[in-house]
């Protein structure tokens, strides 16, 4: 294994599971795989440029989309069978029924776990643009759900 | 549990689903290894081939065949070749789309020693203006120069190293302010993706664009594009160049300004594909595009209809962002 396999071996790891989790709230489980993969190979083929990035999670998270040529159509429909112990059961609901912007900052930085700048880099918008939608969505949440935290 | 906290639960769940394969197996990181394992057989053949023709003219014949059927067509590096997508613009021209034959990087061209007679003689005429550009992409600048003369007729002629192109007449003019401002620069791209650029103008508050085939060293065509119905006086166009093989794919966006109750508003709308980006503003010079805010919207744009992906970075925090237009496979 070369260096280059390696350091990209570390990249990987890092870059993985975050674009997994940000890919999973768009895209279909068998699908989400396949964008990881095109995401990857592309930074694979020009891992000069993207590896030394500040936030490559981001722009893979474009590049993944963009590569899976699906239609912008905001979060995944959650489907009934996907039942999960302890969150609100019209929270789902809930969240398809935001902007898409807003679910879109709601996915990213909560289930995905990035930054605000992160987030704003993968949606091609600033940080505090995320911020903004991320605020007005969680409140219209929280409206809609009935609760205060 | 906290909503946050719910939502990071879902996440956990849906992420939980995903199969994802061993980088290596998809991004090439195995190509190589079975690239060069089919080089060294071949290799290995081939010596001994030249080894028995040497040896003498009894050798029995060895029939070689140096397909790999581990080495896939598919798994030839894919970012030097040009992308067939549909070929069909729907934007309005004055002329059939020629085939381009640019000039090859760091092309020498056969250019005139003097420019056109009296058309650097700026006190005869009345406007003048030049722009930086690598059109023969020998990796340094050479300029057009936009020339309005006394009668009103336009014209554009284009300074490589080795001299002068030829003047390009471009009539009356349709691009009002063309030359009057740094937004009616020239700009440049590789629209057929065969390695060379094209060139095209636009106007300040224009209507219409012109794009300007760069075939050779020779200024030789030109396209008028209308402003789309859905803009009517759009302020500022560009085109964007998309590798289509042998033909031209191009789109046009225009952005319009304006300003309501003290917030400026701006707007992309694009021709072709039909549809607006809103937000942002694009600008296109040496084969690099830069977007601001809308850049996802209209990637995704483009993606709908099947046109390659513009190879995108993110914004940077300046919230304006360079990439070199790369055509996706």
């Amino acid at each position: 294994m070369t260096s280059a396999d390696e350091e990209f071996d570390v990249f990987v790891a890092h870059v993985q599971p975050q674009l997994v989790r940000a890919l999973a709230g768009r895209l279909p489980a068998d699908a989400v795989g396949d964008a990881v993969a095109e995401a990857l190979a592309y930074a694979w083929e020009h891992r000069g440029r993207v590896l030394p990035m500040t936030n490559p999670g981001g722009y893979l998270y474009r590049v993944a989309q963009s590569r899976s040529r699906r239609r912008k159509q905001g979060l995944l429909p959650w489907r009934s069978d996907e039942t999960i112990p302890d969150i609100e059961p019209g929270l789902p609901a809930a969240l398809a029924a935001l902007s898409p912007k807003q679910a879109e900052a709601i996915w990213l930085v909560h289930a995905a776990g990035m930054t605000h700048v992160e987030a704003g880099d993968a949606m091609g918008i600033s940080g505090s643009t995320v911020a903004n939608h991320l605020e007005r969505g969680m409140a219209r949440l929280r409206n809609e759900l009935g609760v205060d935290s | 549990v906290s909503l946050e906290d719910q939502i990071r639960a879902m996440g956990d769940a849906r992420a939980g689903e995903v199969s994802t394969p061993m980088w290596r197996d998809v991004s090439g990181g195995g190509r190589g290894h079975r690239l060069l394992a089919a080089a060294a057989i071949v290799l290995v053949i081939v010596g001994v081939i030249v080894v028995m023709s040497n040896s003498g003219g009894d050798a029995p014949r060895v029939d070689v065949d140096t397909a790999d059927p581990d080495v896939d067509a598919d798994q030839t590096p894919t970012s030097l070749t040009p992308t067939t997508v549909p070929t069909t613009t729907g934007v309005p021209t004055t002329n059939s789309a020629p085939t381009t034959t640019s000039a090859s990087p760091g092309r020498t061209c056969a250019t005139n020693p003097e420019p056109s007679a009296g058309f650097l003689d700026t006190a005869t005429h009345i406007a003048f203006d030049r722009t930086p550009l690598d059109l023969d992409l020998d990796g340094i600048d050479d300029e057009v120069l936009i020339h309005e003369a006394d009668d009103g007729t336009w014209s554009l002629i284009a300074r490589l190293q080795g001299g002068w192109t030829n003047a390009l007449d471009i009539g009356q003019p349709s691009l009002p302010g063309l030359a009057l401002t740094p937004d009616g620069v020239p700009a440049g791209t590789d629209l057929d993706g065969d390695g060379g650029l094209e060139f095209f103008v636009t106007g300040y508050l224009a209507d219409t664009a012109q794009l300007v085939s760069f075939n050779g060293c020779e200024l030789v065509d030109k396209f008028l594009f209308d402003s789309p119905p859905e803009s009517p006086g759009a302020t500022f166009g560009v085109q964007l160049g998309i590798a289509a093989g042998s033909d031209l794919c191009t789109i046009l966006c225009f952005t319009r300004v304006s300003c309501s109750d003290g917030v400026l508003t701006q707007e992309i709308l694009v021709t072709d594909p039909p549809g607006s980006a809103p937000g942002g503003d694009v600008a296109l010079g040496r084969g690099e595009i830069r977007l601001h805010e809308g850049t996802l919207e209209l990637t995704e744009l483009l993606a709908e209809t099947g046109i390659p992906i513009l190879d995108l970075p993110p914004n940077a925090p300046s919230a304006e962002t360079t990439g070199v237009i790369d055509c996706l496979p």
